[in-house]
């Protein structure tokens, strides 16, 4: 047979079932349908597992930039310690000299040299570094102060970061509602088939109705009628295409079975409905309150410190301290609570308040002297060098030069945050962009010298502190966050805080708007 | 009413009323060819739930080169095919006798499609198959082999033997139509 000459036999074949058409059960376009809602499930496991990626990325990404930073500031430190030790052993050693009345036991350039390898020959351990310059120098030692107060070599400089957990676990997504209507549809689906089955019988059209009955009439391959017509003995058409008297008796009612069965179908879209909507109300996410906690760091941020006015006594060092404490980084902490609401499908907005703390540790060589009582020197700030009439205008004030020491300097405020947020995703994995102001209420600085010697001193806000009373910052940052159940919220919010003028008054003479990085974990409570 | 490039735009974006809509559209003329390719209207339906599942989510590949109801109707005849050769990987292909064919072609013409289905689905699995693509589909032996993984000489065989078989069918029912004077539907 030549497959190019297509015989007459074949092509009536082909005429016959032109334009043949049989009519499939409902259960077939049922079983597809779960078909695709599972495909579409599978989608969004994939797309879970993909966030899931992306927000451990993110996680990662942030500890990185968190640890160089700290590392970052932690050289730049250091390095500001070297620059400002060069000047102070030069300055000892012109006093051994003056001391001495000898010039040839000691070299001021290799004094020089010395103090130097001295400071920066060990840049990661402060405290090495400096115990040489203090051994080196006993007789400018004893003239300013008692030999050890204040001098103990134990400086801490160390911050820490703290990271967030971020726990995630596997959930699978499929609709529950879409399973249920599914569920209803089968139910529907084989009430349909029982009760009207064999309805479509063969008609004139062509038309064949395969129906539920029919079908499992012919799961055997040979139905009666079949073998019939293969025996050839007598002549029956098919069941499939003759289709039987309906084989299920409706009850003995006079209720229109269309009716009831409409009724029923009603009663199912009514229950569904009513879950649909309890699912939906469960599922909201319109008002919440949340409590936490962040911690960072904060970098100084290339502060400018104006020239120190050249008639006051202590101008030789004070510039060197108030250079050195503005440019101070160190570590962040907070801790707060807030309220979100949704405005928008995609825009959330939230407030709240804070308590924030942040310490700097840094190296001052300068003390306050009061009314000449060098007995009780306290650790300099940078408004005394700079005006100190402010601080008591009958005191005489005297900025000391000292051999450097280490400082802490704790700075506290009360921030009152508010951010819009976009929700890039809102499920029950949620990531969410935020941006905002923030009203800073300073508090209260306390500069602790490190050693017994020196005073602790604590300034309010006012006229005694060099911070502003009040302050805005801007805030920026992301929140990756996974739902608990459906009440509560989980998030970790890497954030950046930068003040929109300096924290400190003008009058000090210093220009600083330190960058904050900071990383907050946050628990949410959700109203409804 | 939607148009066709409408109902395919909508399946492409997932949406639930345009892919019923196509389903709806082209169900019942796919069911026949699945129907042709299977022993009952179960194993068809199972054909034709699978082939339209691949429908969809293929659909975004498709390029508009042929006809909708073309580019379909390969892909319920490749479900099937896929269904069958498990079957086959059973029972193999082989080369098989031809029958004594009558000595005038057995006219089809006048016969109603659901008897000549009936006829072709009580076929052997092999012969169903190669039936349905050289006589209906329109392949050529060589086509049918390359799909099959088969040689060309057991698809004319099969062919042969299916073609001997519903001559013999035919011929019957043209026997008793002559005998009782029923015309014929």
């Amino acid at each position: 047979m030549n497959d190019m000459e297509r015989r007459k036999f074949e092509d009536s074949f082909q005429e016959a079932f032109k334009d043949a058409e049989a009519n499939p059960s409902e259960n077939v376009w049922t079983n597809i349908e779960l078909d695709l809602e599972k495909a579409d499930g599978d989608k969004m496991k994939r797309r879970l597992v993909f966030f899931k990626m992306l927000a451990a990325a993110s996680i990662v990404f942030a500890m990185s930039v968190a640890g160089i930073g700290y590392y970052v500031f932690q050289r730049s430190d250091t390095g500001n310690l070297a620059q400002q030790s060069t000047p102070i052993a030069d300055q000892n050693k012109l006093k051994d000299e003056a001391s001495a009345s000898s010039l040839k036991n000691n070299s001021p350039g290799a004094s020089l040299e010395e103090a130097d390898a001295n400071v920066s020959g060990n840049e990661t351990q402060t405290n090495k570094s400096l115990a040489p310059i203090a051994d080196g120098s006993k007789q400018g030692k004893d003239e300013l102060l008692r030999p050890d107060a204040g001098l103990s070599p134990s400086t801490k400089a160390n911050g820490e970061t703290q990271n967030g957990n971020n726990k995630s676990s596997n959930n699978g997504t499929i609709a529950k509602g879409a399973t249920t209507l599914i569920a209803a549809d089968q139910n529907l689906n084989s009430t349909v088939s029982e009760t009207t089955s064999n309805a479509n019988g063969n008609d004139k059209t062509g038309t064949v109705t395969p129906t539920t009955s029919a079908t499992s009439a012919q799961d055997d391959s040979m139905t009666p009628a079949s073998a019939a017509v293969a025996a050839g003995t007598t002549r029956k058409l098919p069941e499939l295409y003759h289709p039987a008297d309906p084989k299920l008796q409706l009850p003995a009612s006079n209720a229109d079975p269309g009716m009831l069965l409409l009724a029923k179908l009603a009663d199912e879209e009514k229950k569904f409905a009513l879950k649909e909507k309890d699912q939906a109300k469960k599922k909201s996410e319109n008002l919440w309150t949340s409590v936490g906690f962040a911690a960072g760091g904060v970098n100084a941020n290339n502060p400018s410190v104006a020239a120190v006015p050249s008639n006051a006594l202590y101008s030789m060092n004070s510039a060197n301290t108030a250079s050195t404490q503005s440019k101070a980084s160190g570590v962040s902490y907070s801790v707060g609570v807030s309220v979100g609401t949704k405005i928008s499908n995609r825009w959330v907005l939230q407030g709240g308040i804070n308590y924030l703390t942040q310490d700097y540790d840094y190296t001052a060589n300068s003390v306050v002297v009061v009314n000449n009582n060098f007995e009780a020197p306290k650790a300099a700030s940078i408004n005394e060098f700079f005006a100190p009439q402010l601080l008591d205008a009958t005191a005489t004030t005297t900025v000391a030069q000292t051999f450097p020491y280490n400082v802490n300097n704790n700075v506290r405020f009360v921030n009152v945050p508010l951010q819009a947020g976009y929700l890039v995703v809102n499920r029950k994995f949620g990531f969410q962009l935020n941006a905002g102001v923030s009203t800073d209420v300073f508090l209260q600085n306390t500069i602790t010298p490190d050693g017994g010697g020196l005073t602790k001193t604590t300034q309010g806000s006012g006229d005694e502190s060099p911070y502003r009373s009040l302050n805005f910052s801007g805030l920026m940052g992301t929140e990756f966050s996974y739902r608990l159940g459906d009440r509560y919220r989980l998030s970790l919010n890497p954030g950046l805080r930068y003040p929109f003028s300096s924290v400190y008054k003008s009058n000090t003479g210093v220009d600083s708007t330190p960058l904050t990085f900071d990383v907050g974990l946050r628990f949410r409570y959700i109203f409804h | 009413m939607l148009s066709e490039n409408e109902l395919i735009e909508g399946c492409r974006k997932g949406n639930r009323a345009s892919q019923k809509a196509l389903y709806e559209h082209y169900c019942r003329k796919m069911l026949v060819v699945c129907l042709r390719y299977s022993k009952t209207t179960a194993e068809a339906e199972d054909i034709l739930q699978e082939g339209f599942v691949k429908v969809f989510s293929a659909l975004k590949d498709f390029r508009q080169e042929s006809k909708l109801e073309t580019w379909i109707t390969r892909i319920m005849v490749n479900t099937a095919l896929n269904v069958q050769r498990r079957k086959l990987y059973l029972y193999p292909m082989v080369d098989v006798e031809e029958l004594n064919l009558p000595d005038t072609e057995v006219s089809v013409s006048g016969i109603h499609f659901s008897q000549l289905l009936e006829m072709i689905q009580t076929l052997p699995h092999g012969c169903q198959i190669v039936f349905n693509l050289f006589a209906i589909e329109g392949f050529s032996h060589k086509e049918i082999a390359e799909q099959l993984g088969i040689s060309e000489g057991t698809s004319k065989s099969q062919f042969a033997r299916a073609k001997s078989l519903m001559q013999a069918k035919l011929l019957k029912e043209s026997t008793y139509y002559e005998r009782y004077g029923e015309a014929k539907i």
